[in-house]
């Protein structure tokens, strides 16, 4: 359900707390990322000891989206980005518990100035074609992303890169323009090409025979249907414990369930319904991973539009909001009612002395009485002949979170506001919202916190690149360039919980709810992690897993 | 004769010509922008988003995209799928009209080996029970949305029983469900023409001659009645499975059913132009080569058609 | 032809079709499904026109805490995903229902019968022009048109009934076409032109009556496969907008808690099979009556 937010934003985002660069970033590499997660937002499990990994079997897990390519260009979607992260590596890459781990590197290092980054690479890898792997292709793989001609998704990340030098087979250093923190879980973490087959083939074409270093191999696609995957013999990690890893679409949420609780498959990639969580957590027959989001449940809301850019409109339409019964009805305590941009999960700069909106309609309505908003005959508000009316934009097929639209919809038009349903896709209202096309939205998204680190320049700050809202605060602003360089760590807290304040106050967007990420492995898998933060993460982990069919 | 098919062909390509032409008009205004559905969630400027459009010449006019679109076609070339840019348009929609196919062949099959026989019985046996259930059951088949069926089934069948898959065609028992959903409208639809046209011909003087001259009741049945009352039928059989996409595309839906109904959604959300307008030719042409076949047919019979 | 004769002819043709109207309301009267049909239809058209006084509750009003809530005496058919009453959404879901089927079968047949009439009556360019743009709707796969067109449009209730309007009109205009060809050679419409009546008084007073019949029948039949396809479009969320009570709609929220609260499905699923089967009745009664051939 939000699952994909959670993970994007896991790898598109850093720590920047650290002033002297260098030993911050190699103490992230040594200690993991982020020390800072508290320990609400891990699931633990008890951990009864695995017994001896089994060879075979089938993972079988399930996708609600056909599966159109399987290229490193395509990791958007979840669906996809599962089975690509099982047959591509990066150089590094940030696992379940946000720690960045070398993977086709052996080590890093970066220079005194942070402008240069040195790896070394290993020596024994080979594609899955038989190609052996070395500096040509990183370098490659670079160089392609940043060529325009190729118009790569993943181009931004090089924003701040220079050049790309490979000086011997298992050396490659990358020297950027400016230092730049989010480098290592940026840029290393991009999935590598073989050089001489990625030519050969073009990256149409590669889309659906891809090849590279992971533990497992292509094996079938059909793209409405299932994608297979085949352990690699070659690995340079030893083969992979289970045999194939399949993804099956299953556009139903019915269908998910159904195939879990008949053993069909052993996860689902695509969150389920509320209901069916508490029926799985209670069988006994699944490994549960409960963790806090990071991401925040929330509507986000133009605040350029002519009736929505007026504080007190948007706080009005949060008094409105019986965000507890969201909570407890929608999601059967899935959830808890968020305070303002940071999750909870995020224990060490989260803020819950912030303005508070509890239910209350007759509030809502003086408040926008007090801000000239009139009821017209129609019963809807309006001011200076603008209409208290705006569009909201819902994911088509997301049964989950439309309910929550549905809901407040009702709830305005008590107090007199209209609000109009609409749906669409996701990339659609995204980038619609990102140009300030439309009024508001329903999603989660990640407003500071993700690998722990509460920055939110991108999402907070002006122009910022998933600023959603057109939203702009002077203070915001100077409090996030000031939170990356601050050396105090209780200075740093401060600003940032500042920053919660100011959000709380001003309302850019109505913070709903921070839900559980409920991740669900059938019993027969083991050789899964007993601690873990990001669920999604364990996927790139599963040549580790193995099945025990007596489970 | 021949004067007249060529014409008829004639007409067709021009029928061709224009629901291509309209699909491509509509496609063509579809608001949105189909790079930045191209690039789903991930964060990309406004400067990539147009060197994506410029890949995919998603900023010239209408005309000349059009235009590319025809001369490709006349090369054979149905483009390339925005959505799934490494797979050649042609096999895509191969493999998910095999699947389409397979679906409605044995949906149609099962519907004719039940709806012919007991459509002809209750032309026989008028006001019986049997002709009471028939009838009744025909209007109601006809009745009730068919994916209304399919979510019940799914209920009863996966949820509760456990017995059936509830998605997906891997096994035959993945069919089962989906074929027989599917063949409940057509069973209905078959059985009432069955029914009308086998009485039509029993009040036919030649039956009437057959009966006198002492015929006995079931040869006559089978060597005049049924025989003249299937060919409406085959009509209506032709006319349906030429409809094909229309019958299965929310029945693939709930079944998770990798056909072609599916495809074309896919396609729809994605503002994937090539792939819909392939979608829509290939459907165009099916319908008009039934539609031609059948004008011969009748022209074959029916002398008086040719005139016109 | 002198003036008596035409009057005579016109005369004759009149009487002509007073009796067979009697004689078809007699037939359609002994018909005993199509009387069914028409006293669903009438109660469902009740329950539309009255929908905001006898619904027991508003229809889009929420309330979380039934969310999924089974039949109870309160709510005769349960309470859906987000609290609101089924039973009072479905009363209003008939409205939709009724508004897109009724309406936009009346454009549909609108637009039918003036093409068909004027490619039949005038022939030539014009008909062959006409013909083709039947031709071309006739092959286009219906639902796959209907998706298309939403999805440009957007989804709204006034968008889908012009949809289904615009998309349905050719096989009427088909039929029409057929009868009017036919029809214009009879003496009473050669009468009629003889006579210097124009070529709109020709078409609207002489021919389209009588050509009507088997339109009628027609439309009668599609207003059930007009309401099936507007349920699959809401089904597949290119329909009808929420939170506007329609069937299909429903129909889509209740498949997605079909596990955990099946009965969400179970009425709109009836309401749409109740509404189409009193159409088909309607139209099968027609078909009878007004075909004789047909009869049984």
């Amino acid at each position: 359900m939000t699952n994909e937010q959670d993970r994007i934003s896991a790898i598109g985002k850093i720590m920047a707390s650290h002033t002297d660069r260098r030993s911050a970033l190699k103490a992230a590499a040594a200690a993991g990322l982020i020390p800072v997660l508290g320990s609400a937002a891990v699931a633990q499990r008890a951990a009864a000891q695995d017994a001896t990994p089994k060879t075979g079997g089938t993972l079988v897990l399930l996708g609600q989206d056909s599966i159109e390519s399987l290229s490193p260009e395509d990791t958007g979607e979840t669906v996809q980005w599962v089975p690509i992260s099982n047959m591509f590596e990066g150089l590094y890459m940030v696992n379940e518990m946000y720690e960045l781990e070398p993977v086709l590197a052996d080590s890093y290092e970066p220079s005194e100035d942070g402008l240069t980054y040195t790896f070394k690479l290993k020596s024994d890898v080979t594609f899955h074609n038989g190609d052996a792997f070395t500096s040509a292709d990183v370098l490659y793989t670079y160089n392609w992303i940043m060529d325009e001609a190729n118009a790569s998704t993943r181009l931004a990340n090089f924003e701040l890169v220079e050049t790309v030098e490979a000086p011997d087979d298992t050396t490659v250093v990358v020297t950027l323009k400016e230092a730049d923190v989010t480098f290592m879980v940026n840029v290393a973490t991009v999935y590598i090409y073989p050089e001489a087959y990625h030519t050969e083939t073009g990256e149409n074409d590669f889309k659906v025979a891809p090849v590279g270093t992971g533990p497992y191999e292509f094996g079938e696609l059909n793209p409405q249907q299932r994608v297979v995957l085949n352990a690699y013999e070659g690995y340079y990690r030893g083969r992979a414990n289970i045999d194939s890893l399949q993804v099956d679409v299953v556009p139903e949420a019915a269908g998910r369930m159904s195939a879990l609780e008949t053993g069909q498959a052993d996860n689902s990639i695509w969150g389920l319904n509320a209901e069916d969580n508490t029926t799985l957590k209670e069988s006994g027959e699944f490994t549960v991973f409960e963790t806090k989001q990071v991401a925040t449940n929330h509507f986000p809301l133009n605040n350029e539009h002519p009736f929505l850019k007026e504080k007190e409109v948007r706080q009005a339409l949060l008094w409105a909001l019986d965000r507890q019964a969201f909570a407890d009805e929608i999601f059967l305590g899935q959830a808890t009612v968020a305070t303002s941009n940071l999750s909870p999960a995020i224990e060490a700069y989260y803020n819950p002395d912030v303005a508070q909106y509890s239910y209350d309609p007759e509030k809502a309505k003086e408040l926008l009485e007090g801000a000239g908003w009139v009821e017209g005959s129609d019963g809807v508000r309006e001011k200076d002949g603008v209409r208290a009316a705006f569009t909201m934009m819902v994911f088509q097929g997301d049964t989950q979170r439309r309910p929550e639209a549905e809901v407040a919809q009702q709830w305005w038009q008590e107090i007199g506001v209209e609000c109009t349903l609409e749906e669409g896709v996701v990339s659609e209202i995204l980038g619609g919202l990102r140009e300030g096309e439309y009024d508001a939205g329903l999603f989660n998204w990640v407003y500071g916190g993700s690998n722990g680190d509460p920055d939110a320049r991108d999402t907070l700050g002006t122009g910022g690149a998933n600023n959603f809202f057109q939203f702009s605060n002077e203070e915001v602003d100077q409090l996030l360039g000031d939170g990356i360089r601050e050396l105090d760590p209780e200075a740093r807290v401060e600003m940032y919980k500042r920053i919660q304040e100011i959000i709380a106050e001003e309302v850019p967007f109505l913070f709903l709810l921070n839900l559980n990420n409920i991740t669900f492995y059938a019993n027969r898998v083991k050789g899964l992690p007993a601690e873990v933060l990001q669920a999604d993460n364990l996927y790139p982990k599963v040549y580790q897993f193995w099945i025990d069919e007596e489970a | 004769m021949i004067s007249y098919l060529i014409k008829r062909i004639l007409q067709g390509g021009l029928v061709l010509f224009m629901v291509t032409f309209f699909t491509f008009t509509v496609m063509y205004f579809m608001p949105g922008d189909p790079a930045r559905t191209m690039v789903g969630q991930a964060r990309v400027t406004e400067a990539q988003l147009e060197l994506i459009r410029n890949k995919w010449n998603l900023n010239d006019g209408f005309l000349e995209r059009y235009w590319s679109w025809i001369s490709n076609l006349a090369t054979g070339d149905l483009g390339t799928s925005m959505m799934r840019p490494g797979q050649p348009i042609k096999d895509m929609i191969q493999s998910a009209s095999w699947m389409t196919l397979q679906l409605t062949t044995l949906a149609m099959v099962i519907s004719l080996l039940i709806a012919v026989p007991v459509g002809v019985l209750a032309a026989t046996k008028r006001n019986s029970i049997l002709d009471y259930i028939s009838t009744f059951g025909s209007t109601l088949g006809v009745a009730i949305p068919n994916y209304w069926i399919g979510i019940m089934a799914i209920v009863f069948f996966s949820v509760n029983l456990g017995w059936l898959p509830p998605y997906g065609a891997d096994s035959w028992r993945a069919y089962i469900l989906p074929v027989l959903v599917l063949s409940i409208e057509e069973m209905a639809a078959v059985m009432r023409l069955m029914r009308g046209t086998t009485i039509e011909v029993l009040g036919q003087d030649y039956v009437k001659t057959a009966e006198a001259k002492g015929l006995h009741r079931n040869a006559i049945l089978t060597r005049h009645v049924v025989r003249n009352a299937l060919l409406p039928v085959i009509t209506l059989i032709g006319y349906r499975m030429a409809f094909i996409l229309s019958g299965t595309i929310v029945i693939e839906t709930v079944f998770s059913w990798p056909g072609l109904g599916q495809l074309f959604f896919d396609a729809i959300t994605n503002k994937d132009l090539q792939v819909v307008q392939a979608i829509v030719l290939l459907l165009t042409c099916i319908v008009v080569l039934m539609n031609i076949i059948t004008d011969m047919m009748y022209a074959v019979i029916d002398p008086r058609v040719r005139v016109r | 032809m002198s003036e008596q004769a035409i009057v005579s002819s016109r005369l004759e043709h009149q009487t002509e079709r007073l009796s067979q109207r009697q004689r078809t309301w007699r037939r359609f009267a002994k018909h005993k499904g199509a009387l069914l049909g028409i006293f669903i239809v009438a109660f469902l058209i009740l329950v539309a026109l009255t929908a905001q006084w006898i619904a027991p509750y508003d229809p889009n009003k929420t309330n979380l805490r039934l969310r999924g809530a089974s039949p109870t005496m309160a709510h005769p058919f349960g309470n859906d995903d987000i609290g609101r009453d089924i039973l009072s959404r479905i009363m209003f879901g008939a409205r939709v229902a009724l508004l897109v089927g009724i309406t936009s079968t009346t454009i549909a047949v609108s637009i039918g019968v003036m093409v068909g009439a004027m490619a039949g009556y005038f022939g030539g360019w014009v008909d062959f022009v006409l013909s083709r743009l039947i031709d071309t709707l006739m092959a286009f796969p219906i639902l796959a048109l209907l998706l298309t067109l939403s999805a440009v449009l957007g989804p709204s209730l006034r968008n889908v009934i012009i949809i289904v309007g615009v998309t349905f009109w050719a096989s009427y205009a088909r039929v029409i076409r057929a009868e009017v060809l036919s029809l214009r050679e009879r003496d009473y419409v050669l009468a009629a032109r003889a006579s210097g009546a124009s070529d709109k008084r020709v078409i609207l007073q002489h021919i389209v009556p009588n050509a009507i019949g088997p339109v009628i029948i027609l439309a009668s039949l599609a207003v059930g496969g007009v309401i099936i396809f507007e349920s699959a479009l809401s089904f597949l969320g290119m329909g009808i907008s929420r939170p506007t009570p329609s069937w299909g709609t429903m129909l889509s929220d209740g498949r997605d808690h079909i596990r955990n609260y099946p009965h969400i499905a179970i009425a709109p699923g009836l309401a749409i099979a109740l509404t189409v089967l009193a159409f088909n009745l309607i139209g099968d009664g027609l078909r009878d009556a007004l075909d004789p051939r047909e009869r049984s």
